[in-house]
């Protein structure tokens, strides 16, 4: 994949992808279709650390970075 | 007469609009895209009531025996109509273990089956093995379901076409419905492009993407949700051959006439999203050859993942929506192509009478409409 | 006759101070009516779930955590379909191998479904989906730090549990036998010996129920509840199941509360030796 100078790559829930620099992990919500403002049940981490929702908006992301977004799914 | 207006062109919509069609009734079917390549061409085209007999589905059952037994006759004309095969073929299926927890758990789906009188038989390993000498030999038991049957679902969406047209339906491809307008007399749907077509009746038929087409009240959208599937595609090159459907614990193989040997499928409950993973094919792959080792060999065609439109309780949304003017034909999950024939002929029969048939009276969309409701 | 033999009831005092009205299980802040905790997976389909889970009498809930990929999050999903029934969620944390990944997942848990509540599941390896006890014991430590309230899913080994419940676990939970085997309590000696060395927090018996007998007798054996999926979820009627395992814990419960009779070798007549017709008095 080539990467042009506005973008960053990264991995998003496994998958690597692009992003516009300077992407938050709000955007990154919206990359997977969620609303970053209604996003009840859902939960991220970047680089296995836990992002509040709060910081969701002000958490930029960088090139490289692993970003889990995950929700309740069935289990016992 | 206006024309019934069908969203939706896969199995459901396109055969609904031929049935209609041959009695001379106008109908247009709309989709978004090239028809029937959503769902209904993703899927294996297995038609086997038996097989997939649930714990707590029996009503289910009784409608999808009774779509089977209707569908030699269905084939029949279809294959009048549009002057070609769909592939319909009766060797049977064969359900197998692989081990001794999955031979405890077939014994006691053949003992279900038997409760209910199915007409299934119990075979050791080896009389397997003699019907379809490419099982593996490991082995150890296996159910053959005589009466569990199937079609190619390509040829089948690809005649259903032809007839709709030559019945003197129309098709509009690549035409998006934008929004149902909802009315007792007179309902409608627009289009992407904002034209309006007025029709006398609506049927939304839109599989896994039906709760998405706008115009209804949120109350009123079909409660229908997507379940990913994953599934591949081998070409079967001599030696190897298969006749039978088999069906293991973790994967099915469905051999077709073409030579197309089609493995499949996760269950997935992920949204809208259609990527193929490693995971997922290997989790195939591995259920496959578990219980088709020379499968090992052949060439890999074409991998893909599409969407079974589920409900609540898996069984399908046929018949008058709490909208005025639009009946509803979705949500039929793994069982689109079998209930292909009775869907098509009870809602055509509904369109033309005004009566809901005893057939699809018990899946009324309207019985989810408290979300507390149907704990029966 | 009816009105008869109820009026000499209501006239009649209580002969004991068993405990007849059932008392709240209590886990941490978590106060629930019913003693049986149940796991979402595997049901024939979503609706056999909801009515199984009302039959069930539960009232707290397991779920899986997992990625999203979820572009459409309607009230069609899993979880909009159990937040309209009201049920309080327990996450866990299945499919987990090392603390480490436990406690994120913990943490992401927290974060989703806003709880402090935790099931924490450190599986050693996928065939027998025993719990690595070295791994467990330090996301324990680390997540009770961290201020959740963990119910450790764990070996039925007395020491393991002592210790789980040592350093503050909210519930602790060996297991019947392995998970999703449904071979019931195969070692109920070691069942009772972690009840005697865990006597004040609450135990559950979770992984391994098969049927109803299995979730009375865990109840037995004095524990306070069980967590259970698949003897429901995979039972020819679920839902009867359910009401099945609802009767079993509440009758387990009591006949603890009742107190068994001591088991005795030789067979002792339950009607008076005094009396007997055709026999001459002593």
């Amino acid at each position: 994949m080539s990467v042009s100078e506005a973008e960053i790559a990264l991995i998003l829930n496994g998958d690597a992808t692009t992003l516009p620099e300077g992407a938050t992990v709000a955007d990154a919500l919206r990359a997977e279709g969620l609303d970053p403002n209604d996003a009840r049940g859902i939960a991220v981490a970047v680089n296995a650390e836990v992002i509040r929702k709060e910081a969701w908006t002000t958490t930029a992301l960088d090139a490289g970075d692993d970003v889990e977004i995950v929700t309740a799914s069935q289990g016992g | 007469m206006a024309p019934v207006l069908i969203v939706g062109g896969g199995t459901i919509g396109l055969s609904i609009g031929w049935r209609l069609a041959r009695t001379g009734r106008a109908v247009v079917v709309f989709d978004r895209a090239e028809a029937g390549r959503g769902t209904s061409w993703l899927a294996a085209g297995m038609l086997a009531p038996d097989a997939e007999l649930q714990f707590e589905e029996l009503e289910l059952y009784a409608f999808n025996r009774e779509s089977l037994d209707r569908w030699p006759r269905f084939a029949e004309e279809l294959e009048a109509d549009a002057g070609q095969s769909v592939d319909y073929r009766d060797e049977g299926t064969l359900i197998v273990a692989d081990d001794r927890d999955s031979a405890e758990a077939l014994r006691r789906l053949y003992d279900f089956q038997r409760e209910h009188d199915l007409n299934v038989d119990w075979l050791t390993g080896e009389e397997a093995r003699e019907i379809e000498p490419f099982l593996a030999p490991r082995l150890s038991a296996a159910i053959h379901a005589p009466f569990d049957h199937q079609v190619d679902n390509r040829k089948l969406i690809e005649a259903l076409k032809v007839a709709l047209q030559n019945a003197g339906g129309t098709l509009r491809e690549h035409t998006p419905v934008e929004r149902i307008a909802p009315d007792e007399e007179a309902p409608a749907v627009v289009l992407g492009d904002g034209t309006r077509v007025d029709g006398s009746a609506v049927v939304l038929a839109a599989g896994p993407w039906s709760r998405g087409v706008k115009g209804l009240e949120r109350a009123h959208r079909p409660p229908v949700r997507p379940v990913k599937g994953q599934m591949l595609q081998l070409q079967m090159e001599l030696p190897f051959d298969l006749q039978h459907v088999v069906r293991g614990p973790d994967a099915y193989l469905a051999p077709k006439s073409n030579g197309r040997l089609l493995v499949g499928a996760t269950s997935e409950e992920m949204g809208f999203d259609t990527q193929v993973t490693a995971g997922g094919l290997y989790d195939v792959l591995e259920g496959g050859w578990d219980i088709v080792p020379g499968i090992y060999d052949l060439p890999v065609t074409e991998t893909w993942a599409g969407l079974r439109p589920s409900t609540r309780d898996h069984a399908p949304l046929i018949g008058r929506s709490a909208a005025p003017g639009v009946v509803f034909a979705t949500g039929h999950y793994r069982h689109g192509v079998l209930l292909t024939p009775i869907t098509a002929e009870e809602v055509a029969h509904l369109l033309r009478t005004g009566e809901t048939s005893p057939w699809i009276e018990p899946f009324s969309p309207q019985r989810f409409t408290s979300s507390t409701a149907a704990s029966a | 006759m009816a009105a008869r033999s109820a009026s000499a009831t209501a006239t009649r005092k209580p002969a004991s101070d068993a405990p007849e009205a059932p008392e709240p299980l209590v886990i941490g802040d978590l106060t629930l009516s019913s003693r049986v905790l149940l796991g979402t997976s595997g049901y024939p389909n979503p609706q056999v779930m909801l009515d199984a889970m009302e039959a069930s009498g539960t009232e707290l809930v397991t779920v899986a955590i997992r990625r999203v990929n979820v572009r459409d999050a309607s009230e069609e999903s899993l979880l909009g379909l159990l937040q309209q029934q009201g049920y309080q969620l327990l996450p866990n944390t299945a499919g987990c191998y090392t603390a480490r990944e436990a406690v994120l997942v913990a943490q992401l848990a927290r974060e989703a479904l806003g709880t402090d509540y935790i099931k924490l599941e450190v599986i050693g390896d996928d065939e027998t989906l025993i719990p690595d006890v070295e791994q467990l014991l330090k996301a324990a430590k680390t997540l009770v730090d961290d201020g959740f309230q963990v119910l450790a899913y764990a070996n039925d080994d007395p020491i393991t549990c002592q210790k789980l419940a040592g350093m503050g676990c909210a519930a602790v939970m060996p297991l019947g036998s392995p998970i999703g085997s449904g071979m019931g309590l195969v070692n109920p000696y070691n069942l009772r010996l972690i009840r005697e060395l865990v006597p004040d927090t609450p135990l559950l018996v979770d992984a391994g129920i098969g049927t109803a007998s299995d979730a009375a007798l865990a109840m037995e054996l004095g524990y306070d509840g069980i967590l259970l999926n698949t003897a429901v979820s995979k039972a020819k009627h679920p839902v009867a199941m359910a009401r099945a395992i609802r009767h079993a814990v509440q009758a387990g419960r009591l006949a603890h509360a009742a107190g068994r009779i001591p088991r005795r070798l030789y067979a002792d007549a339950s009607s008076p030796a005094t009396g007997r017709v055709g026999t001459r008095s002593p």
